[in-house]
């Protein structure tokens, strides 16, 4: 029997008096065991599929055709109250952000113990015995202790596996992972599905997966569907639809997700593969050797010995950072060396709690760091003050994650990208109006984007803004804090291609941090491994990625996801 | 316990300064009770007499020395005298005491009441059509002054539908209407935040989690949305005692009450520094300790605690200063 059925379904919101077609007939079938994914970028109708399956559509939203089946009832007509008795009984939800989605003031015990009491489940000695056999089966270790503990004393993981444990409390025959393991560390995100797949062969329950992350759907599921605009894309078994992809979208998709892209490029890495037609490229190669020969072979960098060009841009040493009261100190960088090389890019990839941003804002002068020393061009700059902090503001520019929050919504893109002209008194009017237009040019966004704000602009037109904000006063290095992290992969993919050309034609060097591993491999030359603070694995990435050296970078590269769609990738180029 | 330790002594230095802060504004208004008592002309006494009668009283000694003759006094439970009827202060005050902490009590019990009642008609599914009515309630109430709801409420209840007498009301009857009148302008602020809070916790993603478990709205309401939109409340609940005290001293005078708000408007319009003194104290007591109970009760109710929690504290401690 079919756990899920949609059949040509169609979901409109009404928006003042708009309406909005946001699903507009989408098909498909689950059946028991299976995993089935919904893959599709921001706006693609794909969160508002599975809200339609358990009638929890936000109050402006409604079916307005098709059909949804649960098992055998057409459940599209339901009312709030007969669809309360389904949902947690029959339908489980994983949601999106574990560290939300706990009740703050509850314990997770009684969190979890909730569905069993909305379900009337009236013995306590059955719902506590449940609970911990649950805790149990989902691997949390010490259920009877964690069950007494609040959300906040849990990891990330954690509390997702204490959501997956009140969603599978009741057996339910299907369950829907909303983006469930989007907000984790890599190294968790596959213990989670790993987790998710024991579950549907344990009890043979179906699973509902919607996410943006192609590599994800396709390591996972049995099944794929492309959404895009409310509409079904591609449709089919997921190594059928990976090694012959029917429509242009979804090769689109597979060509710009960066696991895809980094894992089939096997050893060649874009540096290497990329003809060293402009001297600049030449340039950086050769600094890089300088760099590695000073900083992995422990050779003494000496200014006379190279070419002054050639000398490293940011050559970080020992860099300690303590947090806290300073009896009981935490220690968030410990001992953390690196150097980028001039028109070269540098990673720092780690999860959360690796001191990645630390190391970030140290290097920003934004945090004076207990011991160690950061190096600019030669110059020190940890303790700056005054004008030469300014100085180094200029040198030192950054780009941040969340385009939608770094940028001022009431200036215009021109104010915007102006404003550390400004700021550095650079130019005059006539001067800084060019260097704007070329700037944005530059990022390939139209002229008329200068006189609009930022809320007309897309998610991935704002990074632009951002990049060109930051390149405006013509810094040596730009800080890139997981600037493409909240991106979709096909604007992911523009936006580094962007970068990369910027970095050959203006020869400015990138200091990347970033939790992803398949983009740090795209763009970076050299990469530093953190964990915990401390420095694991550094090298050449291609080294790094190829022939990791310690035991976690190996761990963190398996967990990559991706693989199968890499090899079937590579079975249908073959 | 170094935290309860350290709360303690905040608590004995806002008081010190309550304590100074006070004496200081009353010796530096112009005139004293001396003055309105005895230089009154109705008493014919000259100018020499008066002189004599304020050394007597103590009227001449240099103020640093009257500080802390009177700060001793206090710590040793002696609030001096009254001026007016020479009257030990701890005797008036022990009077009306008990009759202002019953209506106190009585009215802030209501106004939570008043105020949950207005938040979960705000909230009650059933009730969505009509909702704004029960949002816009609370604006309506916080505009109220409390010597017009007083005089309305009056006016209504007792001599138009004579339902409470005027004149020698019963003990409970009597204390209706003050409750009332001291309720809801303190019912408003509560509600406010009450009704707000509810509105973030419900678009907080573990709302959708219960509700994907198959939780209705009044499960979601009463078992996770509430104690999660009490947390702000609690604080605030602690900040509107001054409101109260305020509310007491025009709702005692409204309704001809005995109790602290009468006497503290008596001793001003006589400029009675030492029941004033006392009053001031007395409040600033209560005040100092509800506070120290909602910070220590906080972790309590919230088990993640932190900054929050002191950043609020440092709040009502300010408003304390403005309420005295």
């Amino acid at each position: 029997m079919t756990t899920l059925t949609i059949d040509n379904l169609q979901v409109s919101y009404t928006v003042g008096r708009e309406r909005l077609d946001v699903v507009r007939g989408v098909s498909l079938e689950i059946e028991p065991g299976q995993l089935l994914a919904v893959v599709g970028e921001s706006g693609s109708g794909k969160t508002t599929t599975a809200q339609a399956a358990t009638g929890l559509l936000a109050g402006n939203g409604s079916i307005t055709g098709g059909r949804v089946l649960i098992g055998e009832s057409d459940v599209s007509g339901w009312s709030e109250k007969r669809f309360r008795d389904l949902r947690g009984r029959s339908i489980g939800w994983i949601p999106q952000d574990p560290n939300n989605s706990l009740n703050p003031v509850k314990k997770v015990g009684e969190s979890v113990a909730e569905v069993l009491r909305i379900h009337r489940w009236k013995d306590r000695a059955a719902r506590r015995a449940r609970v911990i056999e649950l805790l149990d089966y989902v691997g949390i270790p010490n259920p009877e202790l964690r069950a007494t503990q609040y959300p906040h004393e849990l990891s990330g993981g954690m509390k997702q596996r204490v959501l997956i444990a009140g969603a599978i409390a009741l057996e339910p025959a299907l369950l829907i992972a909303d983006e469930a393991t989007s907000a984790l560390d890599v190294t968790v995100q596959a213990k989670i599905l790993d987790l998710i797949d024991t579950l549907r062969r344990d009890s043979g329950t179906a699973v509902l997966m919607v996410t943006h992350d192609l590599a994800v759907a396709a390591d996972r599921s049995d099944r794929l569907v492309v959404l895009r605009d409310g509409t079904v894309q591609e449709s089919g078994d997921t190594d059928r639809v990976l090694a012959h992809p029917e429509s242009a979208y979804t090769r689109r998709l597979l060509k710009d997700a960066p696991s895809f892209a980094s894992l089939s490029l096997g050893d060649s890495l874009r540096l290497d593969s990329t003809p060293p037609a402009k001297p600049e490229i030449s340039r950086g190669e050769r600094a890089l050797h300088v760099v590695e020969r000073e900083v992995f072979e422990g050779v003494s960098h000496r200014s006379e010995d190279v070419d002054g060009s050639d000398a490293p841009v940011v050559v970080a040493r020992n860099l300690v950072q303590d947090f806290g009261r300073a009896g009981a100190p935490q220690r968030a960088v410990d001992n953390v060396s690196f150097s980028i090389a001039p028109g070269s890019t540098h990673a720092i990839v780690g999860e959360s709690g690796s001191g990645k941003t630390t190391t970030a804002r140290i290097v920003l002068g934004f945090q004076k760091p207990t011991s160690g020393t950061v190096h600019i061009h030669g110059r020190e700059i940890t303790g700056l003050r005054g004008a030469g902090l300014r100085e180094l503001r200029r040198r030192v520019q950054m780009v941040y994650q969340n385009p939608f929050g770094s940028l001022d919504p009431r200036q215009s893109i021109g104010d915007i990208v102006t404003e550390p002209l400004r700021n550095f008194g650079i130019g005059d009017a006539a001067e800084r109006r060019t260097r704007v237009a070329q700037i944005i040019d530059r990022v390939a966004l139209p002229a008329t984007v200068l006189t609009r704000r930022p809320h007309e602009l897309s998610g991935g037109q704002r990074q632009r803004v951002a990049i060109a904000r930051a390149l405006v006063p013509g810094p040596d290095v730009v800080v890139l804090d997981e600037a493409v992290s909240a991106l979709d992969v096909t604007v992911q993919a523009r936006i580094l291609e962007l970068l990369g050309e910027l970095q050959r034609d203006l020869g400015v060097s990138y200091l990347f941090i970033s939790h992803d591993l398949a983009v740090v491999r795209q763009l970076a030359h050299t990469v530093s491994v953190l964990r915990g603070g401390e420095l694991v694995e550094e090298g050449r990435t291609a080294r790094v990625f190829d022939h990791p050296e310690h035991e976690y970078t190996r761990q963190l590269i398996a967990a990559i996801p991706g693989r199968r769609a890499a090899a079937a990738g590579a079975l249908a180029s073959a | 316990m170094k935290y309860v330790l350290g709360r303690l002594g905040q608590a004995a230095a806002v008081l010190l300064a309550a304590f100074t802060v006070a004496f200081v504004l009353l010796q530096a208004m112009p005139g004293d009770a001396l003055m309105i008592k005895f230089e009154n002309p109705e008493l014919g006494l000259s100018p020499d007499q008066i002189a004599a009668l304020r050394v007597a009283y103590g009227a001449d000694t240099p103020l640093p020395i009257q500080y802390v003759h009177s700060l001793l006094g206090f710590l040793g439970g002696d609030f001096g005298y009254s001026i007016q009827s020479g009257t030990p202060v701890k005797q008036l005050l022990a009077e009306v005491v008990p009759g202002t902490l019953l209506l106190a009590s009585l009215g802030f019990v209501a106004a939570v009441l008043l105020a949950v009642g207005i938040t979960i008609l705000a909230n009650l599914p059933g009730l969505r059509r009509i909702a704004d009515v029960f949002r816009a309630l609370p604006s309506l109430f916080v505009a109220v002054p409390v010597f017009w709801l007083g005089i309305v409420l009056i006016q209504v209840f007792s001599f138009q539908l004579r339902l409470i007498p005027v004149v020698n009301p019963g003990p409970v009857e009597g204390l209706i209407l003050p409750v009332l009148t001291l309720a809801v302008p303190i019912s408003a602020p509560l509600a406010q935040i009450l009704i707000r809070s509810v509105d973030d916790v419900l678009g907080y993603p573990f709302v959708a989690v219960v509700r994907a478990r198959g939780a209705g709205p009044w499960w979601i309401l009463s078992k996770n949305v509430a104690r999660n939109a009490v947390l702000p409340a609690f604080t605030m609940a602690g900040v509107l005692f001054g409101e109260l005290i305020g509310g007491a001293v025009v709702t005692e005078t409204v309704f001809g009450r005995a109790g602290v708000g009468r006497l503290t408007e008596q001793a001003v319009s006589q400029q009675d520094t030492p029941i004033l003194l006392a009053v001031v104290l007395l409040s600033a007591t209560v005040f100092v300790v509800i506070n120290l109970v909602v910070d220590l009760l906080y972790p309590v109710l919230d088990p993640r605690l932190g900054a929050r929690k002191r950043g609020i504290a440092r709040i009502s401690r300010e408003r304390k200063v403005v309420a005295v």
